[in-house]
C-alpha cells in the first residue's frame, strides 16, 4: 500500500513536471469520454419516460383511466400499458359506470382522443384530435396555452402552435367540413403528431363513432381522476380486474418493486435479441478502448524513455521490478482517472448547454435533464481502463530498465523486441476468417472479427515498422533520419501506426458499405411504371387542381395524349382499396411493391396497353366491354374476380366483397399492379372514381429532363398533393444521407489519422531533439530541421493510412455481402404472382475516394507537421 | 570497529559481452568492507570503479566470484531478492541523477522505506530523522531543484542511511560540486562511517581519498595496490 501511494505520488507530481505530455493522453482517453458522456446525457434528456411524461398524460390529475372494453381481468404495466386483453367484448362504461367504479369520492372527467381531417387548403390533411376540457384543473399543464384562450364552446377549438391556423380563424373539420373556429395557440407535445386540433368534449369526435383507425395503437377515451388520495398499485390492480387499465401518477412516482409486475410473454426472443445488440456493443466498445489505448501508448513509451533515469534510480534505492512497474501504472491511473473525471464534468457541461438551447418542455422538445450517472460511471471506468491499459507495456518495459546503462547516462539500447508477428499474423487470419463467417451470421461475429484484426495489427505492427524503417537507406537524409528514428523507437510508432490506421480502415470499411449499398439499392430498384413513362399523380389531387394542372401539361407537351387512371374513393372522398380475394399463391410469404397506381387502377385501353407492355386487342375488347383485366390468372374463376373492398378509416376488417366479371391475361416477369379494371366497376360498387393519374405513354412520347423540369415545377406549384415523376429505371432522387455518412466518416478518420499522426510526430520531435541539436550544430539549415518533422508525419500516416484503407475493404466487403444477402433473404414477388430474380452479391468499392484519402492525408500531416515545426536551437545541456 | 564485513567481494569477475568481443570489467576482485570503514576506490577511467560499486550493491552480477552482503551471498538471489536487500541494507549516491525531481527532499528520503511497505508516517519519521542527522531538517520540503548541490548530496546520504541501512556506496559523490561543498559531503561521509555505517567511495580526487581508512587502486579491472593514505592528505 505504501508503495503504491509513493508510486501514486511520484506519478502525480512528475504529470505536473511533463504538462504538454500528460496533457495529450489526458486529450486522447478524454475527448471520447466527453464526445459520449455528451451524447449519453442528451439521449436521457430527449427521451421522455413515462414517469416524466405524467403532465403531458395526465395534467393535474391523479390518473388516467382507460376502459379497456373487456369482461375479462386485463394486465397492465405501470405506465398503464396494457399487455394481456381478450377480445373488446363490451361496450364502453359510460361516465355513470365510471364513476361507480372509481368511487364517489373522486371526480372524473372525459378525455377522448381520435384522429381527424381538416382542410389544409388544398386538400385534407390529418391531424390528432383531442377532445378535453382544457379549462378544468384536471387538465392543467397539460397544453400550456401560447396566445388566446382556451375553448368555450363546442365550435372553439386549439390548436398547436406549429400549425399554420391562426387565432380568429376558422377551420373546416372533418370531410363534412364542420366550421371550428380557432381561439387559442397551445405548446405541442413532445413526440405527438405535427397537427393537434383540441375541442370540448362531444364536440371533435361522433359519439357513433366506436374507435379510431386501425393503425392508431390503444384506446379512445380515457378518464381524467381527481382521487382523494393517491391511486395506488392495489387500486390499480383492482381496477385491472374491471377491465380498466391505469396510468397513475402515485404508481409512476413509487414504482411497486419488479416481482409484483410478472414479465410479458415474448420475452425471450426479446432477450436472444438484446443479447445479440449487447455482444455487438461490448465488442465496438472494446475496439473504440483498443484504438484509445493505442493513442495514448506512445505518450507513456516516450515517458518511459524520459524517466528511464529515474525509475533506476528507484530501482538503486531497492525498487523491485514490481515497483516499478507499479510507478509507470500509477500514471495511467492518474492520468485515466483525470481524463475520465474532466472528460466527464465537461461532456455534461456540452450536453446541459445543448439543452438549455433546445429547451426543456414546454420551452422546448426535450425531457428533464436527466444525467446518466450509470452509464457515465461505465464510461469513466473504461477511461480508467484505457489509461492502464495504455501504461501497461511501458511498464512491463519500465520492469525491464537497464538500470547500469541508465544510471551512466548510456541511452539503453531499443529491445530488438519485433513484437509478435507470428501470433499477430494467426490473429490477422482468424479477424479476417471471422468476418468472412460473419457475412452469413451476425454482426457480432464481424467485430469479434474486428477486434482480432486489430490486435494481430498490434502484434505485427513493430515488424512491420521495422521492416520499413530498414527500406529507408536510399532516402534523403531528413526522410531517413525520420524512417530510422521511427523504426529504433518502435515503442512509440508502431501504436501510433496502428491507431492510424484502424481510423483509416474504419472509414474505409463505412465508404465500401456505402458504396455497396448504393448499387445495391440500384440493383433492388422497384420502378414505379413502365421505363420512360411519365406521371402526374397524387390520390388527393381534387378536381379544382386537376382542372388547372391539364393546360399546364398541354401547354408544355403540346399534343401529348394522356392517358388516365382513376382509384375509387367512398362518399366522403376517402380513398378504398380493392383487393383480389384470390390467387398469388405461389408465395404467400413473398413481399409485393405496390406503386402509386395502387393494386388495380382503372383506366381505358391505353392504360392497359401501358402496363401490359403489348397490344392484347382481346383484353383491350373486355375492358371496353366492362370486364376488369387480370395479370395473375389465379385471380380469376368462372369469368369473375372477388374484390375484398376496405376503405383507410374502416374500424374493424370486415371487408365488404365485390365481384366483377373479369378475364386474365398472362404478363411475362412480375407486374407493378394485379390488373386494370374499367372505372364503370367503380361506380358499380357504389363509390366514386377519382382521377389519380394524367400519363405520358413512352410509346407516344419520353419526355428529356428538361421537358421533366419544364413539367414539374408549375404542375407541383398547383398542390403540394402532387407529385412529377419519369420512370427512368433508376433512383431519380438518390439518398444524400450516405453520402453524409460517408464525409462525416472521413471527417472523423482524418481527425483521428491527424490527431494519432502529429501526437507521434510531436513525442518523436522532442525525442530527437538532442539528435535535431547536434544536426543544427554540425550546420543542418532550418529547413531540414521541417522537413525531419515532416518525415516523421509522414513515416506514421504514409504507413498507417494506406494499410488501414487496404485493411478496411475486408470489413466493408464483408459488411456489405451480408446486407446483399439479408435483401435477396427477402423475396419479392410481382403483383401478378411471379417471382423477382435475386440479386446476388452487390459490391463496389470507392477507388478515387479512397485513393484521395490514401494520397491526401499523409501529405496534408506532412505539411501541417512542416509548418509548426520547432527550429530553434536549444544549446546541449552539459552535467559535470 | 568489527572486522565483520558489511560487504565481502570475493574473486569476483564481471565480463561483458562474449567471444572474441568479450570485454573483463573487473578480473577476481576480493574487497572486504566493514562496519566504520570508509574504503576508497580510485583508478582511471574505465578501471572498472563503478561495476564495483554496481556488484557490491547488486544492481549488476558477477561472471564469476561471489558478493556477500551483510552476511548473504548474493548469487542465489532474485532480482525481487536483490532489490529488497538494496532496500534494507544498501543506499546508493551518485554524482548526479541522484534524487527524484518530482519528489521534496524528505519524500525522497521515505522512498525506500515506503517501497518496503513502512507506513508513511513512519517512513516519514525515519527520514526526517535521517535528515536531521544530515543537518538538513529545514529543506524537508523542498524540491531537489530549489536546494543547492551540496545539499542534494546529503539528501541522497540520508537516503542512503535511512532505516536500518549500513552500507553506503558512493559513485564520485563529490564530482558535480565545487571544493568546500565537496569537503562538506566528505565530511558528512565520514561522520556517517564513524557512527557505524560502511562506505565504499569511487573517487578520482586524491585529496578525497584521504579521508578514507583504505584506498584501492583498480586499472583495468584488477586491484593493483591497497594503501593506507597519508595522513596528510585529510
Amino acid at each position: 500500500m505504501s508503495a503504491l501511494l509513493a508510486a501514486l505520488r511520484i506519478s502525480r507530481r512528475g504529470i505536473g513536471r511533463a504538462r504538454a505530455r500528460s496533457a495529450l493522453i489526458i486529450v486522447m482517453i478524454g475527448l471520447p469520454v466527453l464526445a459520449i458522456t455528451a451524447v449519453l446525457t442528451f439521449g436521457a434528456t430527449e427521451e421522455i419516460r413515462p414517469e416524466e411524461r405524467l403532465t403531458m398524460d395526465l395534467g393535474s390529475a391523479d390518473a388516467k383511466l382507460t376502459d379497456a372494453r373487456s369482461t375479462q381481468p386485463i394486465r397492465q404495466d405501470e405506465a398503464g400499458r396494457i399487455w394481456r386483453q381478450k377480445e373488446r367484448d363490451r361496450p364502453p362504461r359510460s361516465r355513470a359506470d365510471m364513476q361507480a367504479l372509481i368511487g364517489q369520492g373522486s371526480r372524473i372527467i372525459p378525455m377522448n382522443q381520435s384522429f381527424g381531417e381538416f382542410w389544409a387548403g388544398d386538400g385534407y390533411a390529418i391531424a390528432a384530435v383531442r377532445e378535453v376540457d382544457l379549462r378544468d384543473p384536471m387538465a392543467g399543464g397539460m397544453f400550456p396555452l401560447v396566445r388566446g384562450h382556451y375553448p368555450q364552446a363546442a365550435d372553439e377549438v386549439v390548436v398547436v402552435a406549429s400549425m399554420k391556423a391562426a387565432v380568429g380563424e376558422t377551420l373546416r373539420y372533418s370531410r363534412d367540413d364542420v366550421p371550428k373556429r380557432v381561439v387559442g395557440k397551445v405548446v405541442r407535445q413532445p413526440l405527438s403528431d405535427g397537427n393537434t386540433i383540441i375541442g370540448l368534449p362531444g364536440s371533435m369526435i361522433p359519439a357513433t363513432a366506436t374507435s379510431v383507425p386501425l393503425s392508431v395503437p390503444g384506446a379512445d377515451r380515457f378518464w381524467l381522476v381527481d382521487a382523494p388520495g393517491p391511486v395506488t398499485w392495489n387500486e390499480t390492480l383492482r381496477l385491472n380486474r374491471a377491465g380498466v387499465a391505469v396510468e397513475s401518477r402515485a404508481v409512476l412516482e413509487d414504482p411497486p418493486p419488479a416481482e409484483m409486475m410478472p414479465q410479458p410473454a415474448g420475452g425471450q426472443i426479446f432477450t436472444s435479441f438484446r443479447g445479440m445488440t449487447i455482444l455487438t456493443v461490448v465488442l465496438g466498445v472494446i475496439l473504440v478502448v483498443i484504438e484509445v489505448v493505442l493513442l495514448a501508448g506512445p505518450a507513456f513509451a516516450v515517458g518511459l524513455r524520459r524517466r528511464r533515469g529515474e525509475l533506476a534510480l528507484i530501482s538503486a534505492q531497492g525498487g523491485s521490478a514490481r515497483h516499478l512497474k507499479l510507478v509507470v501504472l500509477a500514471d495511467g491511473l492518474t492520468l485515466g482517472l483525470a481524463a475520465a473525471v474532466l472528460g466527464a464534468a465537461l461532456g455534461i457541461g456540452v450536453a446541459r448547454g445543448i439543452v438549455s438551447y433546445i429547451g426543456i418542455w414546454p420551452a422546448g422538445a426535450l425531457g428533464p435533464f436527466e444525467v446518466p450517472f450509470g452509464r457515465i460511471a461505465l464510461v469513466a471506468a473504461l477511461a480508467v481502463f484505457s489509461g492502464l491499459a495504455a501504461a501497461a507495456v511501458p511498464a512491463v518495459q519500465a520492469a525491464r530498465v537497464d538500470v547500469v546503462a541508465a544510471l551512466a547516462g548510456r541511452r539503453a539500447e531499443p529491445r530488438n523486441r519485433a513484437g509478435w508477428p507470428l501470433l499477430g499474423l494467426v490473429l490477422l487470419v482468424a479477424g479476417v476468417g471471422a468476418m468472412a463467417f460473419g457475412v452469413r451470421s451476425s454482426s457480432a461475429v464481424m467485430f469479434f472479427g474486428g477486434v482480432l484484426g486489430l490486435l494481430g495489427m498490434v502484434m505485427v505492427a513493430p515488424m512491420l515498422v521495422r521492416l520499413v524503417g530498414g527500406l529507408a537507406g536510399g532516402l534523403p537524409l531528413p526522410l531517413r533520419l525520420a524512417a530510422r528514428d521511427a523504426a529504433r523507437n518502435r515503442g512509440r510508432t508502431a501504436p501510433a501506426v496502428v491507431a492510424v490506421l484502424a481510423a483509416a480502415a474504419a472509414f474505409s470499411a463505412v465508404a465500401v458499405e456505402v458504396a455497396s449499398d448504393a448499387r445495391l439499392a440500384e440493383k433492388h430498384y422497384r420502378a414505379l411504371y413502365p421505363i420512360g413513362t411519365t406521371a402526374i399523380y397524387g390520390a388527393d389531387v381534387t378536381e379544382e387542381s386537376w382542372r388547372k394542372i391539364r393546360p399546364i401539361v398541354g401547354k408544355t407537351l403540346p399534343g401529348v395524349p394522356l392517358l388516365e387512371a382513376y382509384h375509387p374513393v367512398d362518399a366522403k372522398g376517402v380513398t378504398v382499396n380493392f383487393h383480389p380475394r384470390d390467387g398469388r399463391v405461389g408465395c404467400r410469404s413473398c413481399m409485393t411493391w405496390t406503386g402509386p397506381l395502387g393494386e388495380l387502377p382503372a383506366g381505358g385501353p391505353g392504360l392497359l396497353r401501358l402496363l401490359l407492355g403489348r397490344t392484347d386487342l382481346a383484353a383491350e375488347a373486355a375492358l371496353a366491354e366492362g370486364k376488369a383485366v387480370l395479370f395473375d390468372p389465379g385471380t380469376v374463376s368462372d369469368g369473375r374476380v372477388r374484390l375484398d373492398v376496405w376503405s383507410q378509416t374502416t374500424d374493424k376488417v370486415k371487408p365488404r366483397v365485390v365481384t366483377v366479371p373479369a378475364v386474365a391475361v398472362t404478363v411475362r416477369g412480375p407486374s407493378l399492379v394485379t390488373g386494370v379494371m374499367p372505372v364503370g366497376a367503380i361506380t358499380k360498387a357504389g363509390l366514386a372514381p377519382r382521377l389519380s393519374h394524367l400519363i405520358v405513354d413512352p410509346a407516344v412520347a419520353v419526355l428529356t429532363p428538361q421537358q421533366h423540369q419544364r413539367l414539374s415545377g408549375p404542375v407541383r406549384a398547383v398542390t403540394s398533393k402532387v407529385a412529377v415523376q419519369t420512370e427512368r429505371g433508376t433512383i431519380s432522387n438518390r439518398d444524400d444521407r450516405n453520402d453524409n455518412v460517408m464525409w462525416i466518416m472521413a471527417a472523423f478518420a482524418s481527425v483521428v489519422a491527424l490527431g494519432g499522426t502529429f501526437a507521434a510526430a510531436g513525442l518523436a520531435a522532442a525525442d530527437a531533439r538532442p539528435d535535431l541539436d547536434t544536426l543544427s550544430a554540425v550546420g543542418a539549415r532550418p529547413g531540414t530541421r521541417r522537413l525531419v518533422a515532416a518525415g516523421q508525419a509522414v513515416f506514421v500516416a504514409g504507413l498507417g493510412v494506406p494499410l488501414g484503407l487496404l485493411a478496411g475493404l475486408v470489413p466493408g466487403l464483408a459488411m456489405a455481402g451480408q446486407r446483399a444477402l439479408e435483401r435477396d433473404a427477402v423475396q419479392g414477388v410481382g403483383l401478378n404472382g411471379v417471382l423477382y430474380g435475386k440479386v446476388g452479391l452487390v459490391l463496389s468499392v470507392p477507388w478515387p475516394a479512397l485513393l484521395a484519402v490514401g494520397v491526401g492525408l499523409p501529405l496534408a500531416a506532412a505539411l501541417i507537421a512542416m509548418t509548426f515545426a520547432g527550429t530553434r536551437v536549444t544549446p546541449v545541456r552539459r552535467t559535470g | 570497529m568489527s572486522f565483520d564485513p558489511v560487504v565481502r567481494l570475493a574473486d569476483v569477475s564481471r565480463v561483458h559481452g562474449d567471444g572474441p568481443q568479450a570485454v573483463a570489467a573487473l578480473r577476481e576482485v576480493s574487497l572486504d568492507v566493514a562496519a566504520g570503514e570508509l574504503v576508497a576506490v580510485m583508478g582511471p577511467s574505465g578501471s572498472g570503479k563503478s561495476t564495483l560499486l554496481n556488484l557490491a550493491g547488486g544492481l549488476d552480477r558477477p561472471t564469476s566470484g561471489e558478493v556477500v552482503v551483510e552476511g548473504r551471498p548474493l548469487s542465489g538471489l532474485s532480482a525481487k531478492d536483490l532489490a529488497g536487500l538494496r532496500r534494507r541494507h544498501v543506499g546508493y549516491v551518485f554524482q548526479d541523477l541522484n534524487l527524484i525531481p518530482s519528489l521534496t527532499a524528505v519524500e525522497n528520503v521515505m522512498l525506500p522505506r515506503e517501497l518496503d511497505g513502512v507506513r508513511m508516517g513512519q517512513a516519514r519519521r525515519e527520514a526526517m530523522a535521517a535528515l536531521e542527522e544530515v543537518g538538513l531538517a529545514g529543506v524537508a520540503g523542498r524540491f531537489p531543484e530549489e536546494i543547492s548541490g551540496g545539499q542534494r548530496q546529503r539528501v541522497a546520504i540520508a537516503r542512503a542511511l535511512v532505516g536500518e541501512r549500513r552500507l553506503i556506496l558512493a559513485d564520485e559523490p563529490t564530482g558535480a560540486l565545487d571544493t568546500p561543498t565537496g569537503d562538506d559531503v566528505l565530511q558528512l561521509l565520514r561522520a556517517r562511517c564513524d557512527a557505524g555505517a560502511a562506505v565504499l567511495l569511487v573517487t578520482h580526487e586524491p585529496r578525497y581519498a584521504g579521508w578514507a581508512d583504505r584506498v584501492v587502486f583498480l586499472r583495468d579491472g584488477e586491484i593493483t595496490d591497497s594503501t593506507l593514505p597519508l595522513e596528510s592528505a585529510r
